[in-house]
């Protein structure tokens, strides 16, 4: 009996470190080319000792492959507050706007509220190959979470873009949101071309130097984003524990 | 008996609503002292379960901000911070805050001038602070405190806010030069190496006006006696600055001794500038006032 255990563990070690292997290769040759090697599609079943081995292996994968301008972006399936499936494969061909999303964070209501940050920047790209998205991964439970929330919210900040509702986090850890706001602008052909804060203000403060504007304007025009990464500021996302 | 003078910081607070950490300016004297540096402390009581947080490399949050309004002759120096305790988000390793829990207090060093003796002095401090629960306020408020400046030579008593003032030292990182036998920091190209003797885990907590270290979260803590970590340099942040915690071996003499908090600053480019052992906000020096006009 004893020695059956013994073996059959082995067993396991020789599956994960072939399944590490072959996650590394993908990784290497196509990045996040296939949305089944983001976590957005990890395996739902999770029951074996051997997958919980293969999750977190996935999961420093995935960590030692942070996501970086240029990349890829990770493509995502997700809901909006309509209950109307989004795919990022959607909008392939434009410019994408994403602001990760919390309508009960003073720094979200600090840009929806008191300014109109974002909502002065979907009029500024009226007609232009521009989409705005906002995420939302706060888990349930925890603060900013549910789909009639968010829903008032768009509402309430009239807000002309999708609310998309990322519950189990697994959209956000894919792009390393972090906080709220963060922002990511995607190319025309998909790759990430900017991530960080909104603008150069700070919590309570906004900024009088739009980077996420900036970075769209240049794209539109041809151009290299001059500032692709800054720090975000804001709250931090509520992933579930 | 002889009750210690007390002179309480009154508040102001913009609108009714409870606010999650109370700041009060407190004082260490009862008085100033004419062409004198003394302490004050602007003191935050917090309310269970939240924070506020301190000046580091944070991934959410911020640190209080004061703006002093003071009399002319009185001169105001830099903030020292405390050590906070460095804490990860739970299912969010990557979300790491460097905070403060039920109460802190930030000393602040004043300088009054000779020609103050005799007066009476009111400091204002208009502060802004972020509170985090598990959400974030934005609070701020107007604490002041008024002090008689006596001339130098006459003794002053200490308040009953004396308290705070120790227990915050206890908590200020301690100088450090490279040659320390302590702990030794090793830069290269982009990486960073600080070996401690005896050490049974290392932290490094990095202030915002410094290097940024890469996955902070994950990097700026080893239960080891060797921390290594990547950081990336820019051209207003090319120094490696912030707090080492060293948390001793446990000896069986003498049972788990407290960690120890050491101020780093060091260039991280080839440049040999001047060593300075001091972080910003941690001198704890401000040059009297020459002159009252």
């Amino acid at each position: 009996m004893k020695k059956w255990n013994l073996f059959s563990n082995l067993l396991c070690v020789g599956a994960i470190a072939l399944s590490g292997t072959f996650a590394g290769q993908a990784m290497a040759d196509e990045p996040k080319k296939d949305p089944a090697a983001t976590p957005a599609t990890a395996p739902a079943d999770s029951g074996m000792k051997k997958d919980k081995k293969e999750k977190k292996d996935k999961k420093d994968k995935q960590e030692a492959a942070k996501l970086k301008i240029g990349d890829a972006a990770p493509e995502f399936k997700l809901m909006d507050t309509d209950g109307k499936e989004v795919k990022l494969s959607d909008f392939k061909g434009k410019v994408v706007v994403i602001e990760w999303f919390n309508p009960e964070c003073p720094a979200i209501t600090q840009h929806h509220e008191k300014a109109k940050t974002f909502n002065d920047m979907l009029t500024a790209f009226k007609g232009k190959d521009v989409v705005m998205l906002a995420i939302n991964s706060s888990a349930p439970g925890k603060q900013g979470n549910g789909k009639d929330k968010n829903a008032k919210a768009k509402k309430d900040f009239a807000m002309e873009y999708p609310i998309l509702l990322d519950e189990t986090g697994e959209v956000g850890k894919s792009f390393g949101a972090t906080n709220t706001p963060h922002c990511f602008v995607i190319d025309k052909d998909g790759k990430l071309a900017y991530q960080g804060a909104i603008d150069n203000g700070k919590f309570g403060k906004n900024g009088d130097k739009n980077y996420v504007k900036q970075a769209a304007e240049q794209l539109l025009k041809g151009e290299t984003v001059t500032e692709p990464e800054t720090k975000a500021y804001g709250c931090s996302v509520k992933y579930k524990d | 008996m002889n009750t210690p003078s007390r002179e309480s910081g009154t508040l102001s607070t913009p609108g009714k609503q409870e606010l999650h950490a109370q700041p009060r300016l407190v004082a260490e004297s009862a008085a100033l002292v004419a062409g004198q540096t003394a302490t004050i402390g602007v003191t935050f009581k917090i309310e269970p379960h939240w924070h506020l947080y301190w000046r580091g490399q944070n991934t959410a949050g911020m640190a209080p901000s004061i703006a002093w309004g003071v009399p002319k002759g009185i001169a105001v120096g830099e903030i020292q911070w405390p050590a906070p305790e460095r804490k990860l988000q739970p299912g969010a390793d990557d979300i790491v805050s460097y905070i403060y829990e039920d109460q802190v207090t930030l000393l602040v060093p004043i300088a009054a001038s000779a020609d103050l003796a005799g007066s009476t002095v009111t400091l204002h401090a208009s502060l802004e602070w972020l509170v985090c629960a598990e959400g974030c306020v934005l609070e701020s408020a107007t604490a002041t405190l008024t002090l008689p400046v006596v001339p130098s030579g006459k003794a002053v008593r200490p308040t009953d806010d004396v308290p705070l003032f120790s227990a915050t030292r206890n908590r200020l990182p301690q100088p450090w030069t490279p040659t320390s036998d302590v702990f030794r920091v090793k830069i290269e190209a982009n990486r960073v190496k600080i070996d401690a003797k005896d050490a049974a885990a290392i932290a490094f907590h990095p202030d915002e006006a410094g290097v940024t270290i890469v996955s902070a979260s994950k990097s700026g803590f080893s239960k080891s006696g060797s921390l290594e970590m990547e950081f990336e340099a820019s051209a207003s942040a090319n120094e490696l600055i912030g707090i080492v915690e060293i948390t001793p071996a446990l000896q069986p003499s003498k049972g788990q001794q407290s960690p120890a908090w050491y101020a780093v600053r060091l260039p991280v480019s080839g440049a040999a500038a001047a060593i300075d052992p001091s972080i910003p906000g941690n001198s704890s020096t401000v040059s009297v006032p020459s002159k009252f006009q």
